[in-house]
Order: structure tokens, then sequence, then C-alpha cells
């Protein structure tokens, strides 16, 4: 559509008038992490301080254990991406592609439970691990996750849009099953692959509902749970807790801008957060 | 074609032989890899998802604080969240208002955002990853930076609005406005929906607005005429899989308001996560979230069936 010179002008505007709004309270969050707590709870508001106090992110790093949660969630994230990557593009694999007794019965079943809510299974999911002497762990923080029935299913679509006469030409030249799966399939499905992990990098990445159930020692908070905690107990220390929230951010944002193209196509792939 | 009886026959002068019907190697083969590449996924699946939901069926007919064993109770658990728990109606009452609230708004405005993101502007990408940024963040973050947008006294929120001279409301701290701000913070995360309504905008034959053109038709003509017809399934898809999300709100709650004031945001996620996990009421927890699925489940299908009328599906004719 070609837009006239003033409608284009002022759709300009709107545009950045909208990032602005958007952007305000990040940058009140930056602002906020370098103020003393007077600058903080001035009226009207301060927007640069007048020095900037990077002690905030000491203070956080070292009273807020943001540090060391900072690395356990860097732990937590890796292994349950790519831990989930490999179960579910194998499951996925089996599901496009291999004829096996059951399957079709597997799939029904696994299709029948996909519309459950994670709130249902939450509660035996935490007596298992519960009972199973796991609370405490970094198992229980990354193990139930491996198995996603979305990342599967997922794989699985895209897997189908790959041509069959691929891995027919495979076995002619006297590749197996494996050889599929590793040089034909998996190589074709870079963009899926890349969408499944960046969703389940963001799920786990930002979430707090599983670590506040299984999780009770400092030492292996993750982020959020971390804030969370922090939040609890330092509640007037805004400085502070923004100085955490930042540090909480910055890893995201940095993934995000550095694979922004995939992040996109793996939102409309997905089509969901949380 | 082989007559039926000569393939009886066949069957039967195997059998007389001592030979079974079975697969073929290459068969045997593919079905043994099928074996082997689907069971790390099964094992989990089984153990991690089928027996936690058959589980949960058994502990919502039971009382369960799980330091006793499971007693059996049949419907009371149900019963009693029907008839008797007027903090399980006080959280669907506020669960249903935040989706009545939150998905509309924010789909209106992500399409709006969408659009003009469609549009030939200067600086489109900076622009679309400002919109999209604040999606990424994680929620515990969100929550606590909007804590103090929010607070009354010294928040930047209230500071803006006393600029006109007016005293803004107590926000997160007031039982009447709690709500309200949760919805508002949600809004600031629209970039997801921009990302689906964008993909669907760029996936319309460009040939459909020129033909729309040459009859004659305005830009407003051709948004109702074209746009909205077009995109309508994606709009169908961004709806139900918002509505699925927003029923499951915990986090916010969680941070900025545990709940209240006065169970203001008592989110029946939330209502689930105390009785399980503050109250150790096991199995009255997994009949809330039993009712929490049976809710999303009766909403999605409702929207589903609602979208024959207003869906529109490319190659159908005669479709509304």
């Amino acid at each position: 559509m070609k837009l006239r010179r003033r409608e284009t002008v002022s759709l300009q505007l709107v545009t950045a008038l909208g990032a602005a709004a958007l952007l305000f309270p990040f940058l009140w969050m930056i602002s906020a992490s370098l103020q003393t707590l007077q600058e903080v709870e001035a009226f009207p508001p301060i927007w640069i301080p007048e020095v900037p106090q990077w002690t905030n992110y000491v203070e956080a790093v070292v009273n807020y254990n943001i540090g060391h949660a900072l690395l356990n969630s860097a732990i937590v994230t890796t292994v349950s991406v790519v831990g989930q990557l490999i179960v579910c593009s194998l499951g996925a694999y089996a599901f496009s592609r291999l004829r096996f007794p059951g399957r079709d019965a597997i799939f029904l079943l696994f299709l029948a439970t996909m519309m459950i809510p994670h709130y249902v299974t939450i509660i035996p999911l935490y007596t298992m691990v519960w009972s199973a002497g796991l609370i405490d762990t970094y198992t229980a923080l990354i193990f139930p996750g491996l198995f996603s029935p979305f990342g599967t299913f997922l794989l699985r679509q895209f897997f189908n849009q790959i041509p069959i006469s691929l891995d027919e030409a495979t076995l002619i030249d006297g590749g197996n099953h494996w050889h599929i799966y590793l040089y034909v399939i998996m190589p074709l499905s870079r963009a899926g692959l890349g969408a499944l992990g960046i969703f389940s990098f963001l799920g786990i990445w930002n979430t707090l509902f599983w670590p506040v159930l299984v999780i009770n020692s400092k030492e292996l908070f993750t982020l959020p749970l971390a804030l969370a905690m922090a939040q609890g107990q330092f509640v007037t220390l805004i400085h502070v807790q923004m100085a955490g929230s930042v540090i909480a951010c910055v890893p995201v944002i940095v993934v995000f801008l550095m694979l922004q193209k995939q992040f996109i196509s793996s939102i409309a792939l997905s089509g969901m957060k949380q | 074609m082989r007559s039926r009886q000569a393939q009886i026959g066949q069957a039967a002068d195997e059998l007389a032989a001592g030979k079974r019907p079975r697969m073929s190697g290459i068969a045997r083969k593919e079905a043994i890899a099928g074996y082997v590449a689907i069971s790390p996924w099964l094992l989990g699946f089984l153990i991690f998802q089928l027996a936690p939901i058959l589980a949960a069926f058994y502990i919502s007919s039971t009382e369960w604080r799980i330091l006793s064993a499971p007693e059996f109770i049949g419907v009371r658990n149900f019963d009693k969240l029907l008839f008797k728990d007027d903090l399980f109606w006080q959280s669907i009452k506020v669960t249903v208002i935040y989706v009545i609230f939150r998905v509309p708004v924010s789909a209106v405005l992500s399409l709006a955002l969408a659009l003009l993101m469609n549009q030939q502007l200067a600086g489109r990408r900076l622009f679309r990853t400002i919109y999209y940024l604040p999606a990424v963040i994680p929620l515990v973050a969100v929550s606590m930076m909007w804590i103090w947008i929010f607070n009354p006294e010294y928040g930047v929120l209230n500071s803006f609005i006393r600029l006109f001279g007016i005293e803004g409301p107590q926000w997160i701290h007031s039982s009447r406005w709690a709500l309200p701000a949760l919805i508002i913070m949600s809004l600031w995360q629209v970039g997801t929906g921009m990302v689906i309504f964008l993909a669907g905008l760029q996936g319309i034959p460009a040939h459909l607005y020129e033909a729309a053109t040459i009859d004659g038709a305005n830009t407003w003509q051709r948004f109702l005429k074209v746009t909205l017809p077009m995109l309508s399934p994606v709009v169908l898809f961004a709806l139900v899989m918002n509505v699925i999300g927003s029923f499951q709100i915990f986090t916010q709650a969680y941070i900025m308001t545990a709940g209240g004031p006065g169970n203001a945001t008592l989110f029946l996620v939330l209502y689930i996560y105390r009785n399980a996990f503050e109250w150790f009421h096991m199995g009255y927890a997994s009949a809330l979230a039993w009712v929490l699925f049976v809710v999303v489940l009766v909403i999605s299908l409702a929207m589903l069936r609602s979208s024959e009328h207003w869906v529109h599906y490319e190659g159908r004719i005669g479709g509304a």
C-alpha cells in the first residue's frame, strides 16, 4: 500500500511515540539501578543520577546472591535446552519417519494429553520429586523438563515437511535410519530446532513456578527465584532490586538481539510464550 | 487382484507349513530403530506426563495432606469448591475479569502495531525490536519493575499523573485498582501478538489489494474486506493462545500483590498454588487444577465453534 506523505509522517510519529512509551519502564529501571535510595524516592522523579552508583550492582551480586543465581540459571538452561533438543528430535523422528507397531496409538495418547495444563500435573510431579529425595537438586530443576510434549509435536510437524524421497535415497546408498536422522533430518530442520531452542530457552530462563517448589537452598536458586526471594527480603531497597532485575534481563536481551530473526520466526511458529 | 479365497488359502498353506506371517527384515530394522529413537521421550512421557495425569485424577478424589496417606472421598472436593468455597469463586471471578479485559485489548493493540510495522516506515526494524523487547524479558524482573512504577508515592506513573494536578490511585495497594493495574501492565507485553499478526499480514497476497484498489476500494474498505478476512485464521489462533495463557497468570500476582489486597488478585493458579504448597491440601488443589483445565477447554472449544461464523478460510466457497 502506498501512503501519502502526510499520512506517512503521522504514522511515523505514532510509531516513535509508542516505542518511547514502551521503552519508558526500561529506562526507568536502568536509571533507578544507578541511583541512591534518596534519588529513587525523590519527587519529581530524577532520571539522571548525580553520580552513577555502580555499587548497587555489587550489592545485588553479593547480598542478593545474583552472581550465583546467574551461574545456576546458565547451567540449568543450557543443559535443559540441549537435552530437550536431543530427546524431542529423536522422538519426533520416530513419530514422523519410522513405522513400528503401536506408534499411532502412542501418538493418539500423546495428542490427548497435550491440552492438559501444566498445573494439573505439577502436584503429582512435585510429590514424585519429593519422595525420590530430589528436592534441592539440579536434577529436579532439569529432568522433568527434558521430555517436552510441545517440543516433540512441533518438531514432528517440521520433519513431516521434509520429502521422504531423501530418506529412500539414503537407504539405497547403503545408509541406515540413524544416518537419515543425523545427515538428512537434523541438518534440514535447523529452523525448527532453532525455534524450539529459543522457545525453551525463554521458558526455562524465565520460569518461577517450578523452581519455587523444588528449590529451598540459596546455593541452587535460579535468577527468577533469587529475584523473587530478594524482593520479599529487601522490600525497600528499590535501587538494588532494579540492579538485580537489569542483571536478569541482560542475558536474554543479548541473546535476543543476536538471534532476532530466529526469535521472531519462533514466536510466529509456536505462537505462544507463557 | 487376488480373490479373498485365494488369500485365505495361501495363509492356510503357510500356517500348515509352520510359517507365521512376519515382518520382513527391512521392516523389522525400521521398527527397532523406531523403538530406540522414541524410548527416551516415551519414558519421559510416561513418567512425567501420563502418570502424573492419572495420579492427578485420583488425587483430586482424595483428602491428602502429603504426610499421611491419601483418603478417598469421591467427589467431595468438587462439591466443596462448587458450593462451599467463596475463595474459589473469587479466584474464578478475578481470573475471568483479567482474561475478558486483557485478551481483546491486547489483540486490538497488537493488530494496530502489526499494521504499523507493515508500512514502509523509516527504522521499521528498530521499532519492531523495541516493541517486541518487553515480551522476552523475565516476568519476575518485569513485575519488580512495575511494583515501583505503580508505587503510589514516588512511582513514575503517579508522578506523571500529578503533573496534571490529580492524585493517582493506590494501584496495586488498593483492592479496587490492583486488578486493573495488572491488566495495564500485561499490555506492555503486546509484542508477541504483534509478531504473530505481522507474519499473518505478510502472508496476504498483494494482488488482492491491487484488485480491490482497481475496484475503487479506499484504505478503510481494503482493511475491512481484504485484511481482516484474510487475517482471521491468525486472529483466531492468537486469541485462543492468549486465552489459554491468560488463564494461567501466576508470576505477577505472586510477586506484586500476593493475591491481595483483600483477594482482589487471587487468580486461579495462585489459589491452586496456595492450596497445594502453602496449606498442603493436595487433593483439593488437584480438583481446582482440573477445573482450570475444563474451563480453558470449554472456552477454547466455544471459540473454535464460533469461528465458523467469522473466520475466512481460503478456498472455501460461500463461507461467511
